[in-house]
């Protein structure tokens, strides 16, 4: 059952969601640390904000939201 | 402005309320009514014990001095809880199944149940602990003092509030002994206390954002903001923030109680995984605003570790004012209460409890209740680390230095993460790695990091600090072997954590496990695997079953005993009475009893009555995963192949020798029939003439009678010769070995074939020289040089033919050579020439059948001696060899 084509299509869905548990906290982390965050540390504002701030708490909440949706995810499916 | 009476009536009540919280919900749970106190939702808002009062105060004074870099302590936390799947889930399945008490539980579990890893890990916890329980009892007392009015004696006020909460942790956290090592009660109150904190935040952050200031982007306009924000704190502290906080997380005794150890459903950590990060999303929200209007409207020199009480205080919202210090109320004594109980459990499971088994061993049965002993060692040591944490208060006073308490405390804790790490996911970390692992690793921290931040006060002195030991520059404890790192937390977090895991990496390759630590690495990172399959594994070990029930019962208490016991027996297939004693029950009463007293001492008690005991081959086999099964495997087929190989080589070899063997026996038989086939032929023809013809001259007559004669003693002759050679070469025949002098054997040969030579016209050439005295059968010795002589005459006839023969003594033999001067014989030859009927050339002399020189040859060797062909010089040279004799034995 490892070859990739004889998986059936919930099999296929659930590795997808290993691999996103994975990689999420990787993606995470390289949107927040250096080199990738300084790009935002200028003295720009939008919407009166300064963009650090925006980028920041903006990517906390969008972490937050995957992370709420893939975890339904995780927990609903059967374990393998 | 609030007066005293009204805060502390206000905290009274609180506290009060708590109480009642905490109360209410242990009874329901006594009762069996968990209801939503096993919701996902409690168990989230109790992790927020992870905001402090140091986040709570601190994070608006870090933002107030550093802009952003107070978010950093928030979102490792959020890196590792959306990454759930991987650490907490697998972390939350093994202490679930190892019934893990605390962080030094897992870590000696997981170790072989070391207890010196145990002692070794509290000691650091509580090292590390003991200031940040202190930095919560100052801000306590810092913001109880900004409400008096100068009268209120502030150690006093801390004094009471240690007292207070040591009371609610003696009653909430050590109500009772149990199996699994969980506290509705104080959990509830947690959770209480949790939401009692978001509210405050919150609503100053509302009176900030909307009442002082109009809207987010009038905040950001302020000077202040673009002031805090233009600093570029994104490099190296940054990174190392995030990662000491993503390690708090984990390894802090109270974060680890509250995720691990109180989790009482694995799908809790799903909600967890985005809720918590949602709470401390909604904690840090508000944190820039009030910092930057603090900075912005509160008078200069004001503490910003107080904006978010004395910003409404200075606005007049003095109900908010109590609701954000009720708040910081909460962030504290949640914080203390837990830790207090995760503390006390690893102090009383890894320090108390070790000792008073050791000082009652040998009487386990006699010692009495153990529920109490252990009851009491927990109260105990709750007294004991509130008594410390409030001792390091009186001691460092309300120093700047604790800001910095709390970083301090999250890398001493952080030297626990590669042992945890490696003991979940590598299975050859070994209980010595991880000693000198959170050994060194501590070493490294205490003397870059905790002992300096006392500023000279303590072990270190300033002198030191500043220059290193004895005038060493190059041991500075802030730049280590000249390492130019300027922030001190960024050198200490590189150094200490540079050496652990190479520590770790080291010890773990250069030990050898023992047999209980490589069962417990199989168990805990294989744990999905096993668990799945259903297969527990346990020592091979057992005791009786009224031993190991009498043990539960004075650890579980007799009525939790006995229901797990019948639960066993049942599934045992017994409807009464105890259950049998096997491995698996052993193991089980060894994870129950781990559950109240960790898994060292709970290992030391079993193994009391019941033996270490050993895997046993087949969980050896388990263990070693697959792949090592088949190198293993194929090891061993290689090996097998190679014995194979070897043996079919010899095989093959001997069924040459065999088939040689065949060979030259169906030669000789063909040969001995066609030697047989001639005189038989002969004599059989002149009989039938002599037969058939009637009619005969008597001469010729004569002469027929003669040849039959002739031919039948030839026969005769033949016959006895296979015989003869045959007892030679089986080796049946025992030779006389008489003293004889060689000369006269010698002569005697030469007289007996002295008919033959005249004949022939050849004359001998022997020259006696000194007696030569050997040992030997005569008259085999004579056949031997008499076949050797007739066989020179037969075939070594040179111009004119001679014969010599030599006889020499030398320092080993006797030898004696009789050389012809014929053609001589071919090398290719020399071997053939003592084959059994291998005539050279078809010159046939009547009277031989070819025998005559492989049974000399034999002879030969039956007398310790030989007969050669020597090739060379002109004729055939044959050598006889004899051992030399002593003279005196030849005399005799």
């Amino acid at each position: 059952m490892s070859d990739a084509d004889s998986l059936s299509t919930p099999a296929r869905a659930r590795r997808r969601r290993y691999d996103g548990a994975a990689l999420l906290p990787i993606f995470a982390a390289i949107m927040l640390l250096p080199p990738f965050v300084s790009l935002f540390a200028g003295s720009q504002t939008l919407f009166g904000i300064p963009v650090i701030v925006l980028w920041i708490f903006g990517i906390w909440l969008a972490l937050i939201a995957i992370a709420a949706r893939l975890s339904r995810l995780l927990i609903n499916a059967p374990e393998s | 402005m609030l007066s005293w009476n009204v805060i502390v009536l206000t905290c009274l009540l609180y506290v009060a309320a708590l109480f009642g919280v905490a109360f209410w919900a242990e009874r329901r749970a006594r009762a069996g009514h968990f209801g939503w106190m096993r919701s996902p939702l409690v168990y989230t808002l109790s992790i927020s014990v992870y905001c402090t009062a140091w986040t709570y105060y601190g994070a608006v004074g870090s933002a107030a001095r550093n802009g952003l870099e107070f978010a950093a302590i928030y979102l490792g936390p959020t890196l590792v809880f959306i990454g759930w799947w991987f650490l907490f889930r697998k972390l939350v399945r093994i202490a679930r199944e190892q019934r893990t008490t605390s962080i030094a539980d897992l870590l000696s579990s997981r170790y072989g149940k070391s207890s010196l890893i145990g002692v070794f890990v509290t000691v650091l916890a509580v090292i590390a602990s003991t200031p940040y329980i202190a930095l919560q009892l100052t801000s306590l007392s810092l913001s109880f003092t900004l409400f008096s009015d100068g009268s209120a004696n502030s150690s006093l006020t801390a004094f009471w509030i240690a007292v207070g909460l040591a009371i609610f942790t003696i009653l909430f956290g050590t109500r009772h002994v149990d199996a699994n090592e969980r506290h509705y009660g104080v959990v509830t109150a947690i959770a209480l206390e949790a939401i009692v904190k978001l509210v405050a935040i919150a609503s100053v952050g509302l009176f900030v954002v909307f009442g002082l200031a109009s809207g987010p982007s009038d905040i950001f306009a302020r000077p202040e903001s673009a002031e805090l924000l233009s600093a570029d704190i994104f490099g190296p502290r940054w990174i190392t923030l995030v990662f000491l906080s993503a390690t708090a997380i984990i390894c802090l005794p109270r974060m680890f109680q509250v995720i691990v150890v109180e989790n009482v459903d694995e799908r809790h950590l799903a909600t967890a995984a985005w809720a918590f990060p949602m709470y401390i999303f909604l904690m840090s929200l508000f944190v820039l605003p009030i910092a930057i209007v603090g900075l912005n409207t509160m008078p200069a020199g004001s503490n910003p570790d107080l904006f978010v009480l004395t910003l409404p205080l200075a606005s007049g919202a003095n109900t908010l004012a109590l609701v954000a210090f009720i708040g910081g109320f909460s962030a504290a004594t949640s914080m203390v209460i837990v830790s207090a109980i995760a503390l006390a459990t690893m102090m009383s499971n890894h320090i108390f409890m070790p000792l008073w088994l050791r000082a009652t061993a040998g009487t386990p049965s006699s010692s009495g209740d153990v529920r109490r002993i252990l009851l009491i060692s927990r109260r105990v040591s709750i007294l004991v680390i509130m008594g410390l944490g409030y001792l390091y208060y009186l001691l460092a006073g309300d120093g700047g230095a604790l800001a910095s308490i709390g970083l301090i405390a999250f890398l001493g804790a952080a030297q626990f993460l590669p042992s945890v790490i490696a003991g979940l996911y590598w299975r050859g970390a070994t209980r010595t790695g991880a000693l000198l692992a959170v050994g060194s690793g501590a070493v490294v921290w205490a003397y870059t990091l905790f002992l300096p931040s006392f500023g000279g006060s303590l072990i270190l002195s300033a002198e030191t600090i500043a220059n290193g030991p004895f005038g060493l520059g190059w041991l500075r404890p802030n730049a280590l072997f000249g390492s130019a790192i300027s922030d001190p937390l960024v050198h200490a977090v590189i150094w200490s954590m540079a050496v652990n895991i190479t520590m770790l990496c080291v010890g773990s390759m250069m030990s050898r496990p023992r047999a209980l630590e490589q069962l417990q690495a199989k168990i805990f990172v294989d744990v999905f695997a096993l668990s799945a399959a259903g297969q527990g594994m346990s020592l091979g070990r057992t005791a009786k079953s009224e031993k190991l029930f009498e043990l539960a019962q004075r650890i579980l208490g007799r009525e939790q005993a006995g229901r797990m016991f019948t639960e066993i027996a049942r599934a045992q297939g017994k409807p009464s009475g105890l259950p049998d004693a096997d491995p698996a029950l052993t193991a089980r009463l060894e994870r129950a009893l781990a559950g109240a007293l960790g898994a060292s001492s709970a290992h030391a008690m079993v193994s009391q009555i019941s033996g270490h005991g050993t895997v046993s081959v087949p969980e050896l086999i388990r263990m070693a995963d697959e792949t090592a099964q088949i190198v293993e495997y194929s090891h061993r087929i290689e090996e097998k192949s190679r014995e194979l190989e070897i043996s079919a080589d010899q095989l093959r070899r001997a069924n040459e020798r065999l088939r040689a063997i065949s060979d030259q026996k169906d030669a000789f038989l063909s040969q001995v029939s066609h030697e047989l086939r001639t005189p038989m032929t002969s004599i059989r023809s002149f009989a039938e003439i002599l037969r058939e013809t009637d009619q005969i001259d008597p001469d010729q007559h004569q002469r027929f009678v003669t040849i039959i004669h002739e031919e039948s003693q030839r026969l005769t002759r033949l016959l006895d010769e296979i015989l003869d050679l045959s007892v030679l070469e089986t080796g049946r025949t025992t030779m006389r070995r008489d003293p004889l002098w060689l000369d006269d054997v010698i002569r005697q040969a030469l007289d007996a074939t002295e008919p033959l030579m005249r004949r022939a016209g050849v004359q001998p050439d022997y020259a006696p020289g000194a007696e030569i005295p050997v040992l030997a059968d005569r008259d085999r010795l004579a056949q031997v040089f008499i076949n050797v002589l007739s066989n020179a005459v037969k075939y070594g006839l040179g111009l004119p033919p001679r014969i010599k023969v030599e006889a020499v003594q030398g320092p080993q033999e006797v030898t004696v050579t009789i050389t012809d001067n014929g053609p001589g014989i071919a090398e290719a030859d020399a071997d053939r020439v003592f084959e059994k009927f291998s005539r050279l050339g078809e010159a046939t002399l009547a009277g031989s059948a070819g025998l005559g020189l492989p049974i000399s040859r034999e002879i030969m060797r039956n007398l310790d001696g030989d007969l050669t062909l020597r090739s060379g010089e002109g004729g055939a040279c044959f050598v006889i060899t004899l051992p030399v004799v002593e003279q005196s034995a030849a005399a005799e």
